[in-house]
């Protein structure tokens, strides 16, 4: 589903953030993606994304070779791609209802699809009572389970969540967590990208670890150790 | 592609309500380009209008040798009514002269003019052909119709050759003032073509971050284009209505001041935009709508790149 091929990625200004990033992920894979602040984790998913391009060495997804794919393509990229990301990324002139709903609009969904998938989606994240609510209305861990929804409303293949967790209390956290391994159980690819120990040592499922630019360690069923 | 367009133009009008202010104020600024144009428009009328009437009151005054036949003075008015170039022609015979010379006089004065003329035999006023022609330009010819009729001998003064040099600095001030208008017109559509631009290069930017969030949800460049597109012909459709909601009312209050103070000249101002209504506000709004969709173009284009 995801494969990583000696991939250097360089920021305007000789700024070095990945040096020799080489891993892969089989489909309907766990995986948790940690490492200390700043190692370039969400760069990793921008690449993946095509948000970012690598500076160096080839990146893949579900088989398709996305390091030089043309403008035009990238959004037909981003449509089999459900990411959650860092700081939420919803629109603010819209609801958490036309939020979600866009990510069906922009694919073309019909009509009668966006009315029952929405609701549906915005039920799975127990958010189906404040659909007509702006972003700033909704708290911080509202705002986080939004996003999954939107993330989630494409029944994408792969589900990136760049610390899906980080705003929540243990108890939602571990409510997200659940609802991760669920999607996961019926085949979704999941990348999770987190810093929270806790959640990772429980799991015990596979993390790769990013340090100084590279992957330092790469184990299945492993604890979180730095 | 039929679902595509309907939500196109739902997104068109939420962003035109929710963005509300932003909206407000690209269109009273566009309201208020529309209504420069407008003044200019108005004012080149007006020129025209001034101008025109400065030529009408132009005309040809031939007099005859009071000993020239009546009949002979028609058949000449006849023969210079037949050219092409002339509008209309009018004979005043020696009788009306007098009237009119008369009527121009107080009831007091009139007995003691008509006592003084009494002690003439005749009546000394000659009588005379008033010409004017269609233009300005078909004076020479008219002129020298006049030397080359066989009557011309007959003729005792031209009105015409009074006029001549002010005639010509009436033209030189009518291309002066085109010139001038033009330069204007074209200094300040560049004005107003940059405001526009900034306007709508604002409003775009003031919202690249949720062009930047649509883009990574999978949204294409023409599923974000469309809308803002079709949002910057509603603000020129709004702003064109609200121009002409600001000048009708507008204009017919001050009508009958510009009347006055410009002392009866006939310009009725709702008349002249009345009269063009189609061409006068179909440019307007043909060409806001192709600076609008350009700029907005050019500025999604800028903020797209994601
Ligand atoms: N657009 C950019 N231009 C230059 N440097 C950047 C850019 N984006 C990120 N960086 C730098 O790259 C490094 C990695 O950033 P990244 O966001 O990938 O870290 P991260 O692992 O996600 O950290 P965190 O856990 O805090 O989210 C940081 O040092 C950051 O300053
Ligand atoms: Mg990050």
């Amino acid at each position: 589903m995801i494969k990583f091929d000696s991939v250097h990625k360089t920021y305007p200004g000789n700024i070095e953030v990945l040096k020799d990033v080489t891993f892969s992920v089989g489909s309907g894979e766990f995986v948790f993606l940690v490492g200390q602040s700043g190692a370039g984790k969400s760069t990793l998913v921008k690449l993946l994304t095509s948000e970012e391009r690598p500076s160096k060495g080839r990146v893949e997804v579900g088989g398709w070779d996305i390091t030089r794919i043309p403008r035009r393509d990238i959004p037909r990229l981003r449509r089999q791609i459900g990411v959650v990301y860092q700081d939420f990324k919803l629109i603010e002139k819209k609801t958490l209802w036309e939020n979600v709903a866009f990510a069906l609009e922009v694919c073309g969904e019909s009509f009668h699809t966006v009315r029952t998938v929405v609701p549906q989606v915005l039920n799975i994240v127990g958010l189906e009572e404040k659909a007509d609510r702006y972003p700033q209305q909704l708290s911080g861990g509202e705002q986080q389970r939004a996003a999954i929804a939107r993330a989630l409303v494409n029944r994408p293949k792969l589900l990136i969540a760049d610390e899906p967790t980080g705003d929540l209390d243990s108890l939602t956290a571990k409510g997200i967590v659940d609802l991760l391994l669920r999607i996961n159980s019926v085949g979704t690819t999941i990348l999770f990208v987190t810093h929270n120990r806790e959640i990772v040592n429980m799991l015990k499922r596979r993390v790769i670890l990013i340090h100084d630019g590279g992957v330092r360690s790469d184990k299945s069923r492993a604890k979180y150790f730095l | 592609m039929l679902r595509a367009h309907a939500r196109i133009v739902k997104f068109a009008l939420q962003n035109f309500f929710r963005n509300f202010w932003l909206s407000a104020v690209t269109i009273f600024i566009l309201t208020l380009s529309f209504l420069t144009v407008n003044f200019f428009i108005l004012a080149n009328g007006f020129t025209d209008a001034v101008v025109q009437r400065i030529e009408d009151r132009i005309t040809i005054k031939v007099y005859f040798a009071p000993s020239t036949q009546e009949s002979d003075v028609k058949v000449f008015a006849d023969q210079i009514g037949a050219l092409p170039q002339v509008a209309l022609v009018t004979y005043i015979s020696k009788q009306q002269a007098l009237d009119e010379f008369k009527s121009g006089f107080a009831d007091q004065e009139n007995a003691r003019i008509e006592e003084a003329l009494g002690e003439l035999e005749t009546n000394p006023l000659p009588s005379s052909v008033l010409i004017s022609a269609h233009t300005v330009e078909d004076y020479p010819a008219i002129l020298s119709a006049i030397d080359q009729s066989a009557y011309a001998g007959l003729i005792e003064k031209r009105s015409y050759d009074d006029h001549r040099g002010f005639l010509t600095t009436l033209e030189q001030m009518k291309k002066k003032i085109r010139e001038a208008g033009t330069g204007i017109t074209i200094f300040f559509a560049l004005i107003i073509a940059l405001i526009v631009y900034n306007t709508i290069r604002i409003t775009i930017y003031s919202r690249r971050k949720e062009f930047g969030i649509m883009k990574l949800v999978g949204a294409s460049n023409w599923f974000i284009r469309a809308p803002l597109i079709l949002e910057s012909i509603f603000y020129s459709l709004a702003s064109l209505a609200l121009t002409i909601l600001i000048l009708y009312p507008t204009l017919s209050f001050l009508q009958p001041y510009i009347a006055r103070y410009f002392d009866g000249l006939a310009f009725d101002v709702l008349g002249y935009f009345n009269s063009s209504f189609v061409e006068i506000f179909g440019y307007q709004l043909a060409s806001s709508l192709v600076l609008n969709i350009l700029t907005s173009g050019l500025a999604i284009g800028r903020y797209l790149r994601v």
